[in-house]
């Protein structure tokens, strides 16, 4: 359509261009042929024919510039043509505007979202030519994982394409004390090089180099430090423990510095470059700036020979790991345009769903408009510039609907913050910027040439004699009835693809909310408290043996916190564990177990499990159902024989045929140390994650059992413990007791995650309610939209048909029988548009199949409520319309003829 | 003035530029290219109208016409000149007494 009307205009300009030049060539030529006629030779006669002329280039151009004038002079007289015309009827352009203005209002929402994340290049220099460098698997469409301190000195070495390779790991949370009150941070560790690659600058002391590595150098966001600081300048220089080891600061970013958008990077730590034991963990990611020229595949390409490389040199570590290189932002962010461009071609359809609408209405001012055309044509305007002037008119009215929309946008992108999960990254970066505006003002363009450009040419095509003829009785009404039908029929089909996408997402939501999370979340409260210190953690052996020391301390804290807990006043029962389910920044411990009796793995095969570290009363507190064996009791201790309970879901995965009780696993949780646990009991399984996630094999095992031995990975679920309560008391006492219990037992351990259980679940189903809501939203929106387009069809329907209703009742038909005639109509258009709907539903579902939780996305109840709803709603506005005809004063409408 | 050249027939670019020349008698020297501008703008404006068709040697050319809004622009024009050229007149005779 666009490519037409530019065409168009292209076209009258080549048009305009030639007849100028033929007109140009007579002259002249007549001039030569004249001159030759008196007698001058050929060749003088063309000089002279052109001097008499003057420059012919001077003249073509000043020719044009009358066209240009001409231009803009009709371009004014159209605007004020058109402002003419909508004054003149402040409810058609009200109606209009408004519509307009919430559909492009949906969109610039939603695209300053993509904007943010997915197309505004990150605010570091050349960020065009930064790359995200990670392990992969060598399989086709393998997801990138993070790599090893020792690949990303190796690549540093042996690539040809990057000017700079860095490594900063994901952000952690771990704990910091050492100044004010013990806190909950989050932690980064980079390499020297990651400051200047990502152009910081420091607003506070200076970032350090690879050098200061022994100096143990920490940095703090700013955030952090006007924070936890309030901003004091004295915090140079200033020993903090963080993470189990002594820090110290020695600058602070500039605000606003959030590499991952996650709010977590609170301190960073520097990496240490030197190759040790530890840098085989696979927990970095590798950032690398392009050599000018080179482009990502090229990258890709030449990395691939260097992870090849690896693999040979070091199978032990590299067997079967390959190398991606990607775009950063695409690394970072682009896992969530899965969750905007649909939600983008949502608003898309809201606002096509808006352009159809007034198409309709401008359709049928155009039989009021006929004569006024029908005049302007007669008075020697162009097709053309009758289409131009309709143009103008659809133009005018989006970009007023366009600058409300963005008002309506910035109110849309305070609620998208406040509505959006706390990991929606960036989400305080999405504003409007040019981008948005740029973007806005197109779509209103769009959107005016779309709704405007067919009412235009059918009005274009009005037939002279015909609409000049006083009271000329619409011809050609059927095929505008028809346009009209059709777009009706395109808007229900539209907003019912729409409407089945939100009822899944809603269904899904209702399905998580209703799952049942495996225990009783009711009057229970949490705690969270990290255990730091050398009292708890000796890492000294560190570097020589990979592993660190857990401090029979931990045990200690542990069961006199549980003592104390328990003696509190309002407390019935209470437990430990070290990470409650679906707490927020939950971490998980996972194992490799090998089964030696009878099981469903064959004999050596490993396989893998997450478990949770819990006290004996746990599942009582929680009311986990026990299903078979017997609970932990006092006598499980460090002494006594370890053993080990798991969940049904394990029972079911690895022994389907027969009794897990009594077998005996092997846990890898400690390094060198796999003493044999035997299965003592089974309980029912428990959502650990999210609400909308299915349970995995889990199995727990006594605080009291677990090796002394500590991995880097282990370290924060090894020192954290969630305190569990079951309590009918106000909760704010019950927490206060909770906090001076750890209190007395630890002065220097943050404390956070002060919580119900109820909010917790509640919260871990935001992702769900988030999509549920704005797609519920925006289809509400196309639902409405649809509704009135389809009382407008009608509307109209019946006032042209007004006379054949007036006989018809004349004749004696009954009222019932109009209403049905009417009410069939709009049946008919609402059946098309919803099969058409289905149809596109069924296609565009699958779209977001990934956000679906136990609802399929061709789901049939699903469909049938949705297909009844929109049916409903048509008929709805079918019938207001359809009863004014019933009301048709026979008398009245025979005499008007 | 080219309003009153084409009031009486249709003419083509050249064929008014000839006119301008015999009828001021060479008193007004001017390329004959800058007609063109002056043709467009006027046909811009409304005043006159063109079209295509055979010239009196057979090959095509652009022919303008006067439209109904230019003849009362021509009318306006007239009206305006006789009111300036009687004024000039008025003066010089007063001069001349």
């Amino acid at each position: 359509m666009m490519r037409k009307l530019i065409n168009l205009f292209r076209l009258n300009r080549k048009w305009m261009e030639e007849d100028l030049d033929r007109e140009l060539c007579y002259h002249l030529d007549r001039r030569v042929e004249d001159l030759m006629r008196e007698g001058v030779s050929e060749s003088e006669a063309h000089r002279r024919a052109v001097i008499e002329f003057g420059g012919i280039a001077q003249v073509q151009e000043e020719v044009r510039d009358t066209w240009l004038s001409r231009w803009l002079h009709d371009l004014g007289r159209d605007v004020q043509h058109a402002v003419r015309m909508l004054q003149k009827s402040p409810g058609f352009t009200a109606v209009a505007v408004l519509s307009l203005a919430l559909g492009i209002g949906a969109n610039s929402t939603i695209f300053s979202a993509v904007n943010a994340l997915l197309l505004r290049p990150l605010p570091y220099p050349n960020a065009d030519r930064l790359a995200a460098i990670r392990n992969t698997g060598l399989k086709q469409g393998a997801r990138p994982f993070p790599a090893s301190g020792a690949d990303l000195l190796n690549w540093r070495t042996h690539n040809q394409v990057f000017d700079q390779i860095e490594a900063t790991s994901y952000p952690d949370m771990t704990a910091l004390s050492g100044a004010g009150e013990p806190e909950r941070v989050g932690m980064v560790a980079v390499t020297g090089g990651f400051f200047p690659l990502v152009g910081a600058t420091p607003v506070l002391g200076r970032f350090p180099t690879d050098d200061d590595i022994s100096r143990r150098p920490l940095v703090l966001s700013y955030e952090f430090w006007q924070r936890h600081f309030a901003g004091d300048p004295k915090v140079l220089g200033k020993s903090l423990f963080v993470d189990n080891g002594l820090w110290t600061v020695v600058g602070v970013f500039s605000p606003r510095f959030d590499f991952f958008g996650q709010g977590k990077g609170d301190v960073y730590r520097l990496l240490p470059t030197k190759v040790t034991i530890l840098s085989n963990q696979r927990w970095l990611l590798g950032v690398g700036r392009l050599r000018p020229g080179v482009t990502v595949e090229q990258a890709q390409a030449s990395m691939d020979i260097v992870g090849r490389r690896l693999e040979e040199t070091s199978p032990k570590t590299n067997k079967g790991l390959g190398l991606k290189v990607e775009p950063l932002q695409g690394a970072l962010f682009g896992s969530l345009g899965r969750l905007l461009y649909p939600l983008l071609a949502t608003v898309g359809f809201v606002l096509l769903i808006a352009c159809a609408n007034i198409a309709n209405l401008l359709l049928s001012r155009a039989a009021s408009r006929r004569k006024e055309v029908g005049i302007r044509a007669a008075l020697g305007a162009g097709r053309f510039r009758l289409v131009r002037q309709m143009l103008t008119e659809g133009v005018l009215l989006s970009l007023m609907g366009g600058v409300l929309g963005l008002l309506i946008s910035a109110g849309g992108i305070k609620s998208f913050i406040a509505l959006a999960p706390r990991w929606f990254p960036q989400a305080n970066a999405i504003t409007i910027d040019a981008r948005v505006l740029a973007f806005t003002f197109a779509l209103s363009i769009l959107a005016g040439i779309i709704f405007a450009l067919a009412p235009a040419v059918r009005l274009s095509r009005v037939d002279l004699n015909d609409s000049l003829k006083d009271g000329g009785r619409a011809s050609g009404k059927g095929s505008r009835q028809r346009t009209r039908n059709a777009l009706v029929v395109v808007e229900i089909a539209v907003a019912m693809v729409l409407l089945v996408c939100a009822g899944l997402m809603i269904n899904t939501f209702v399905r998580i909310v209703r799952t049942d999370p495996g225990f009783k979340a009711e009057q229970l409260l949490t705690m969270e408290v990290r255990l730091l210190g050398k009292k708890y953690f000796d890492n000294s052996g560190y570097m020589k043996t990979g592993f660190a020391l857990i401090t029979p301390q931990v045990g200690m804290f542990s069961s006199q916190l549980l003592e104390r807990m328990k003696a509190l006043p309002g407390v019935e029962a209470a437990a430990l564990v070290d990470w409650f389910p679906m707490i927020e920044n939950r971490a998980n411990s996972g194992a490799q177990i090998k089964i030696s009796g009878d099981s469903a793995l064959h004999a050596g095969e490993r396989a893998g499990a997450f478990y949770s570290v819990i006290s004996s009363e746990y599942f009582e507190v929680m009311q986990i159902p026990l299903i078979r064996g017997r609970h932990f009791t006092e006598q499980d201790q460090e002494s006594s024989p370890w053993v080990v309970m798991i969940n049904e879901a394990m029972a079911r995965k690895f022994w389907p045929n027969s009794n897990p009780i009594g077998q005996v696993i092997i846990m890898d949780t400690a390094p060198g140390e796999q003493p044999p646990r035997e299965i003592v009991g089974i309980v029912g399984n428990v959502r650990q994650y999210q609400l909308g996630m299915r349970p995995e094999p889990e199995m727990y095992i006594h605080y009291t059992q677990q090796s002394p031995r500590c991995t880097a990975g282990d370290t924060e679920s090894r020192l954290h413990r969630s305190l569990v309560v079951r309590s009918h008391s106000d909760p704010k006492t019950v927490f206060d007791g909770l906090r001076s219990a750890v209190r007395e037992l630890d002065k220097d351990a943050p404390i956070f995650g002060i919580k119900t259980v109820p909010q917790t679940v509640s919260d871990s189903a935001i992702a769900p309610r988030f999509i549920a809501q704005l797609l519920g939203g925006f289809s509400a929106l196309a639902l409405l939209l649809a509704a009135i387009g389809i009382y407008g069809v009608i509307s109209y329907s019946v006032s042209e048909r007004r006379h054949e209703i007036g006989l018809r009742l004349a004749l004696g038909a009954q009222t019932g029988e109009v209403l049905k005639l009417i009410l069939k109509q709009g049946f008919i258009l609402a059946l098309i548009g919803t099969a058409l709907g289905l149809a596109g539903a069924l296609a565009a579902t699958p779209v977001i199949g990934s956000f679906l939780y136990d609802v399929k996305p061709h789901d049939p109840p699903t469909i049938m409520v949705v297909t009844l709803f929109l049916v409903g709603i048509t008929m709805l506005a079918t019938y207001i319309p359809a009863r004014r005809a019933t009301k048709v004063d026979p008398i009245v409408t025979l005499r008007h003829e | 003035m080219i309003l009153q050249i084409v009031s009486t027939a249709p003419a083509h670019g050249y064929g008014i530029a000839q006119r301008l020349e015999q009828v001021s008698r060479e008193v007004i020297q001017v390329n004959q290219g800058s007609l063109y501008p002056a043709l467009h703008r006027l046909e811009q404006k409304g005043w006159l109208a063109s079209a295509w068709r055979e010239s009196e040697t057979g090959r095509e050319a652009k022919f303008y016409s006067l439209t109904r809004s230019g003849a009362k622009q021509l009318a306006i024009e007239k009206k305006s000149w006789d009111r300036l050229t009687a004024a000039v007149r008025l003066i010089f005779r007063e001069a001349e007494q």
